[in-house]
């Protein structure tokens, strides 16, 4: 009787061993963007850079964001960078957009602030990406932003935004002076 | 060379040096019952049953059943006739009140022989139980375990769309029900919405559910029941026998087939094989195609048994695997797009969708691996011991059609989420046979298992330890009316999450008792009443205490509670049943009070920084919140059946059933809860067509399903669209058993919505975004070898 658990011990451990070994490697995780950089430059050549970061995307925490303060009547060239800070080094996510141009459409919406925004890149059908920008500034006001990211958009629709899956919606508070 | 094979194989299969007695006892007292069917499951009404040695024997009724009482505990000849067949005789060892399945085989070379299968005492259940034969389950075609499940009353499913079925079992599901496949539990990722039990029906000899709480002989997660996926018992005779079983169905131009062979080798060795495959392209609702819902799967089994003096080894292997399309557009980057999708009629690109085999993403892989030993010997001559060593290794990976930036790549190397589970488990017990009126088994039952999420973060990893012992006794004299069944149980569980850089997890403990009493009152012949109570519990898993993100199947934000209790379960069975030539009546009323019970709720608390309630900023945009919470919640409902023979060969089927579930913390009901249905079959049956003829038996059946609209609904959680208008359904059937090439083959034709009627399920998940599925014609051919 002794003998014959010792051999049922033995089969459990051959079993656990055969299981335990079968398994799958660790695969790589999908990037996440934790930060939007936005560049606004000025005629003189002056640039101010703001940003929008949520360095624990899985977290309840609220994000941290700047305030776009701009000067009224004035014209700037935007740029956009997105990040992932939540790496070591922080990683530029920025170059996967400008790799897959055609897949990608930022969309912009400002709100109660007195601005409009004209996308100045095009991709491979001459269509906009967003990636660079112009921002034409008018009187004072105090509104916001909000940024979209459109993944796979269908840019000829007459309503793109409402065409393929989001992989950003951030909003920025506008103060113009 | 061949002897050193079975003599290798002896060792590998245990064939341990265990000696017992097998002295016989002199208690004459022995019940055997028992049905005596053909090889294709069919009852063999009026069969005679003649114990030689004691030169006495019975009839068996309509269905092939017979009792024969007054046995002692020894070896019997059995002799058994039928109008339709010669006369067969078998021994068999009569080891206290025992249940038996007479096979006759139909193939003229096997006439001689019988398969007595399954001596194995088998109490009358005191939980509710209902099964679904071999012919039901191959009449579903290639329909999936929650689908096939749903023509038992009381049981339903959470869909994700037609494809994804989790069984559901009177408003309980996932972690909340067992799956039991041939002996053991299966161990896999229930907690997912979207993650189906991994069993292929076409495998299974037979399923039933046993519904309601029933913690002491299944353990932990045994709350709302159990479904049972069990074989057929293997041969006992010397020879072979098989099927091959064809399908094919109109909606999704898919099919399936299926084979099984079987037999006895030698002496001491019985074999099975088992294979099933299945592939369907894209489904339609009546008015467009649903892209992207194919599917498709194999599954193969194998037993071996080893009938030794003493003991019988048996090794079982099955393997299952499936890949399932889901739905276009119907995982969502934030609520905007999910609420676009919502708002549509019907899904975005429904109108250009062609019809397509592929599988694209999104996608599911799974696939799930058992292997099991089984060892089982009388122990002296007062019971029986049964040892499972068991080994499971479940494998889910899931694809996105969407990845940040990058495109997707079209192969399915590299899984945005994976989970990998294997399982080890040893359980032991013993039954004894009938000492002064007692009769019951106890056992002890461990397992490890480790938790490992190889891609995507949706949880952690981690490792469980079960240990549980259970001990069950039932009272019976005869010829007194009342049996009396107790049990009780300990469970132990420990969690151990892995830690990581950010955040260490302590070690979680669960101990649970829980216990069970009821009983039979045998009212008249013809008549019986069973009232139980019973316990059962389950410890929180670990995506609801740790899980943290947003689920992007339904544009959410949950969050887990690492400081949830184990969820309890009180449940109260009341059930009469009346059984007579004419007339079958069941009704059955329960009560299931679940304390602790685990749900998710909108958050309500006020976030200052954000000056918003309920919801979460991420770069995806706003996100409703939702926690893990505890309740208490009461499932209490009725289902009834009733089977009418009318006239001859016409049958009437009628079912009830309906769930009130309530959130008692919350006083209101309780979402995702199945709604009130009501069923009705009529029946045309032909089984006494002449002999020699072609057709040997057929059937017609219609069958009309109406499902009420859901209006028990939770007044503080607003769903995302209103629930969905009841419908009526209407299914229709018609079978015939012939002989092709001097075999018997089972022709069966199916058609699922007749009328092709729009509809929308509440439980089902892709009621959101598309209509149900609309007709479906399926023609399934049997053939036994």
């Amino acid at each position: 009787m002794k003998k014959a658990i010792l051999k049922l011990y033995i089969y459990f451990l051959f079993f656990t061993i055969v299981l335990i070994s079968a398994c799958k490697d660790k695969q790589l995780e999908q990037e996440v963007v934790t930060t939007i950089q936005l560049k606004l430059t000025d005629a003189a050549g002056v640039a101010k850079t703001f940003s929008w970061e949520k360095k624990d995307p899985n977290g309840t925490a609220a994000p941290i964001v700047d305030t776009i303060k701009m000067v009224a009547n004035k014209v700037y060239t935007g740029e956009l960078t997105l990040l992932n800070a939540a790496v070591s080094p922080i990683s530029d996510l920025t170059q996967e957009i400008r790799d897959k141009k055609a897949d990608h459409l930022f969309v912009f919406k400002p709100s109660a602030a007195n601005v409009s925004i004209k996308i100045t890149d095009l991709d491979a059908n001459l269509k906009p990406v967003g990636l660079a920008t112009t921002w034409t500034v008018q009187s004072a006001s105090n509104g916001s932003i909000n940024i979209l990211l459109k993944h796979l958009p269908d840019k000829t629709a007459t309503n793109p935004e409402t065409t393929g899956a989001t992989d950003i919606d951030a909003i920025f508070p506008i103060k113009i002076q | 060379m061949v002897r050193n094979g079975i003599m290798s194989c002896l060792l590998l299969f245990g064939y341990l040096p265990v000696s017992a007695q097998t002295a016989v006892a002199q208690d004459c007292n022995h019940t055997l019952t028992g049905v005596i069917m053909d090889n294709e499951n069919h009852p063999m009404p009026f069969a005679n049953v003649y114990v030689v040695e004691l030169q006495r024997g019975t009839v068996a009724d309509e269905k092939g059943r017979f009792t024969l009482e007054n046995l002692c505990n020894k070896s019997y000849t059995f002799t058994l006739t039928h109008i339709e067949c010669q006369h067969k005789t078998q021994g068999l060892v009569i080891d206290g009140d025992m249940e038996t399945l007479f096979v006759l085989q139909h193939r003229p070379q096997l006439l001689q022989s019988v398969v007595v299968t399954g001596a194995k005492r088998v109490l009358e259940s005191i939980q509710i139980r209902s099964e679904l034969s071999a012919t039901e389950l191959l009449s579903g075609g290639t329909a999936n375990l929650g689908e096939m499940l749903k023509q038992i009353n009381g049981v339903t499913a959470l869909n994700t769309g037609a494809t994804i079925s989790k069984p559901m079992i009177r408003g309980l599901t996932g972690d909340r029900v067992l799956v039991i496949q041939n002996g053991i539990r299966q161990e896999s990722q229930a907690w997912g919405m979207d993650h189906a039990p991994e069993i292929d029906p076409l495998s299974a000899g037979k399923m039933a559910v046993v519904k309601g709480a029933n913690g002491v002989k299944y353990g932990s997660g045994a709350m709302g029941g159990v479904i049972l996926v069990e074989p057929n018992p293997l041969r006992d005779s010397m020879g072979m026998n098989g099927f091959v079983f064809l399908s094919g169905q109109s909606n999704g131009r898919g099919g399936s087939i299926a084979g099984m062979l079987e037999g006895k080798l030698h002496e001491n060795w019985s074999w099975r094989v088992q294979t099933s495959a299945q592939k369907s392209g894209y489904l339609n609702t009546p008015t467009y195609f649903l892209q992207n819902s194919g599917v498709e799967g194999w599954n193969g089994a194998l037993t071996l048994r080893h009938k030794g003096r003493i003991i019988t080894s048996e090794f079982f292997y099955n393997h299952f695997y499936t890949k399932i399309g889901i739905l276009k557009g119907s995982h969502f980057g934030n609520i905007e797009d999910l609420e676009r999708a919502i708002a549509a009629a019907r899904p975005a690109n429904a109108d250009s969708t062609q019809f397509a085999y592929a599988i694209q993403k999104p996608a599911q892989m799974v696939s799930h691996d058992l292997a099991k030993l089984n060892w089982s010997f009388p122990t002296q001559n007062i019971g029986k011991m049964n040892i499972a060593l068991s080994g499971q290794y479940n494998l889910r990976q899931e694809f996105d059609a969407h990845r940040l930036f990058g495109s997707v790549s079209k192969d399915f190397n590299q899984a945005d989420a994976g989970f990998e589970l294997p399982t080890v488990a040893l359980k032991a017990d013993w039954e004894h046979r009938t000492i002064r009126n007692y009769q019951g088994s106890m056992g002890v039952e461990s397992s490890f298992q480790r938790n490992r999420a190889f891609a995507g973060n949706l949880i952690p990893d981690y490792r469980s330890y079960k240990l549980g012992a259970f001990w069950t006794e039932r009272y019976k004299k005869k010829p007194q009316p009342l049996e009396v069944e107790a049990g009780i149980r300990y469970d132990f569980q420990q969690t151990q999450v892995d830690n990581t850089k950010q955040i260490e997890y302590p070690t979680l403990n669960f101990h649970n008792i829980s216990t069970s009493v009821g009983g039979i009152y045998h009212v008249l012949d013809n008549l019986k009443v069973t009232a139980n109570l019973s316990t059962a519990w389950r410890a929180p898993n670990v995506n609801e205490l740790y899980s943290k993100g947003v689920h992007h199947g339904t544009a959410s934000y949950e969050l887990g509670n690492p400081n949830l209790k184990s969820e309890k379960a009180l449940n109260a069975d009341f059930n009469l049943e009346y059984v007579s030539q004419r007339v079958q009546f069941q009704v059955n009323i329960f009560r299931n009070l679940v304390s602790n019970y685990i749900y998710v709720e909108p958050d309500t608390h006020f976030n200052a920084q954000l000056q918003r309630r309920g919801i979460v900023v991420t770069i995806r945009g706003v996100f409703p919140k939702f926690d893990y919470q505890q309740t208490d919640a009461t499932l209490t409902g009725i289902d009834a059946s009733l089977n009418w023979k009318v006239v001859n060969h016409v049958s009437c089927k009628l079912k009830y059933s309906t769930l009130y579930a309530k959130n008692v913390k919350q006083n209101e009901y309780l979402p995702l809860m199945p709604p009130t249905k009501v069923e009705n079959e009529w029946r045309y049956e032909e089984t006494g067509v002449q002999q020699g003829k072609k057709v040997q038996k057929w059937h017609s059946a219609i069958h009309f399903i109406k499902v009420f609209e859901q209006e028990r609904l939770p007044l503080s959680i607003a769903d995302f669209k209103a629930a969905p208008e009841g419908y009526v359904r209407i299914d229709a059937s018609a079978g015939a058993e012939c002989r092709l090439f001097g075999k018997v083959t089972e022709v069966n034709l199916t058609v699922n919505n007749l009328a092709n009627t729009v509809y929308r399920d509440y439980l089902d998940r892709f009621r959101y975004f598309t209509d149900a599925t609309g007709r479906n014609v399926g023609i399934h051919l049997k053939t036994f070898l």
